[in-house]
C-alpha cells in the first residue's frame, strides 16, 4: 500500500527488506536472468584465481535489493525517479544482506510529493557495503 | 593493445597509449572516446518471462513484476533497464566476459550506477537502448589514484525517454614489482 505523502517525514525509517543467506542457487539463477555470465559469480575457483576471497555477489543484484526496498515501500501508486548508490565493498556467498533506508527530505513539486532518501545494503561484515540515494514521488491525495 | 572495446569503430590504440606507461596518458587517449557509442543503439521487446526471471532470482516478489495486480499490465522491476544491454559471452570458455572497455590498466572493478526512471516498463514495451561513453577522469583515492570511467546507457520508447544510467567501472594501475637491488660491485 503506498503510503499518504502527508504522514512521510524526515527521519523516518524505511520498512527493512531481510533476506537469507545468499545461495549459490540464486547467483546461477540471476546470471541466468541477467545474462551476466562472469564465472566469479558461482564459481568459487574463478573467483580465487582472480583474487577474490570467495564467489562475488552481483553489483547489479545488489542495486536490484535496493531497487527493492523502495518499490516495496512504495507501492502501486508511487514511482521511483532516481536510485543511485556505490559499492564499498565485497559482498560474498553466504552473506546475509539488509536493505536499509531513512527519509532525508520531503517537498512538492508540479502537485507531486517528492521524497528523498538515503539507503544502503549492510553484511555481518559491512555496515555500508553499498551506499546510496533514491527520489520518489507520491500523490498528494485528497486534501 | 593500449585500449580496446567491443566496438571496433570507437577502438583506440594511440601512439601515446603505447608509448607511455603513465597513467595521464591512457586517460588522456580514453578522453578521446567521450561520446563514443560503445553499444549500437538496439531494439528489445520486454519479454514476460525476462521479467518474471529476473525478479523471481532477486527473490522480489512484488506482484507488480509477477502479473498479481489485477488490471494491470505487469511492469519490470526498475533495474531490469540495467539488462536491456546485449553482452557478448563464450559458451565453450569459462572466463571472463571482456569490460565494454578494456584500458592497459589493472581489472576494473563495479564502481556503481546512477538511474533515473521516467515512466515504469512494462511487458511488451519496445525499447531502443544505446550506450555512450559519458567520461573518463583521473581522481586521487586512498590508495592511490584511480581511472573513472562513465558510460551512459539511454533507454527510450515511441512516447518518449524512459529511462536513463550512468554506471561507474573504476581502473587502477597494477602495482609494479619492485626494482631489484643493484649492487655495488656489478
Amino acid at each position: 500500500m503506498t503510503p499518504e505523502f502527508s504522514t512521510v517525514r524526515a527521519g523516518d525509517e524505511l520498512p527493512a527488506v531481510i533476506r537469507p543467506p545468499i545461495t549459490i542457487t540464486q547467483l546461477v539463477m540471476y546470471c541466468g536472468a541477467a545474462q551476466v555470465f562472469d564465472p566469479v559469480h558461482f564459481s568459487a575457483e574463478h573467483a580465487h584465481a582472480s583474487d577474490f576471497p570467495d564467489v562475488i555477489v552481483n553489483g547489479s543484484m545488489r542495486v536490484a535489493f535496493l531497487s527493492q526496498l523502495m518499490t516495496d515501500w512504495i507501492g502501486t501508486a508511487g514511482h521511483l525517479r532516481r536510485l543511485g548508490c556505490r559499492h564499498r565493498g565485497m559482498v560474498l556467498l553466504g552473506d546475509r544482506v539488509v536493505t536499509r533506508g531513512r527519509v532525508l527530505s520531503t517537498r512538492v513539486e508540479d502537485g507531486v510529493g517528492l521524497v528523498e532518501c538515503e539507503i544502503w545494503n549492510e553484511t555481518e561484515t559491512l555496515e555500508r557495503a553499498d551506499q546510496g540515494t533514491a527520489l520518489i514521488a507520491l500523490p498528494l491525495g485528497e486534501t | 593493445m593500449a585500449i580496446s572495446e567491443r566496438n571496433k569503430s570507437a577502438s583506440l590504440d594511440s601512439p601515446s597509449a603505447r608509448a607511455a606507461d603513465g597513467i595521464e596518458a591512457v586517460v588522456a587517449d580514453a578522453q578521446d572516446l567521450v561520446g563514443r557509442v560503445i553499444v549500437p543503439r538496439t531494439t528489445v521487446v520486454v519479454d514476460r518471462s525476462a521479467v518474471t526471471a529476473l525478479a523471481k532470482a532477486v527473490d522480489d516478489r512484488n506482484p507488480l513484476w509477477l502479473g498479481g495486480v489485477e488490471g494491470e499490465v505487469p511492469r519490470a522491476m526498475p533495474t531490469f533497464v540495467y539488462h536491456l544491454v546485449p553482452r557478448s559471452f563464450d559458451v565453450t570458455r569459462d572466463e571472463r566476459p571482456r569490460p565494454l572497455i578494456e584500458l592497459p590498466l589493472g581489472s576494473p572493478v563495479n564502481g556503481g550506477i546512477e538511474y533515473e526512471f521516467s515512466r515504469p516498463v512494462r511487458v511488451g514495451d519496445e525499447l531502443h537502448v544505446e550506450t555512450r561513453v559519458h567520461s573518463v577522469t583521473l581522481r586521487e583515492a586512498r590508495n592511490g589514484r584511480i581511472v573513472v570511467f562513465v558510460a551512459e546507457t539511454v533507454v527510450d520508447a515511441a512516447d518518449g525517454e524512459v529511462a536513463r544510467y550512468r554506471h561507474t567501472t573504476l581502473y587502477r594501475r597494477p602495482k609494479q614489482p619492485e626494482p631489484e637491488a643493484v649492487r655495488d660491485d656489478a
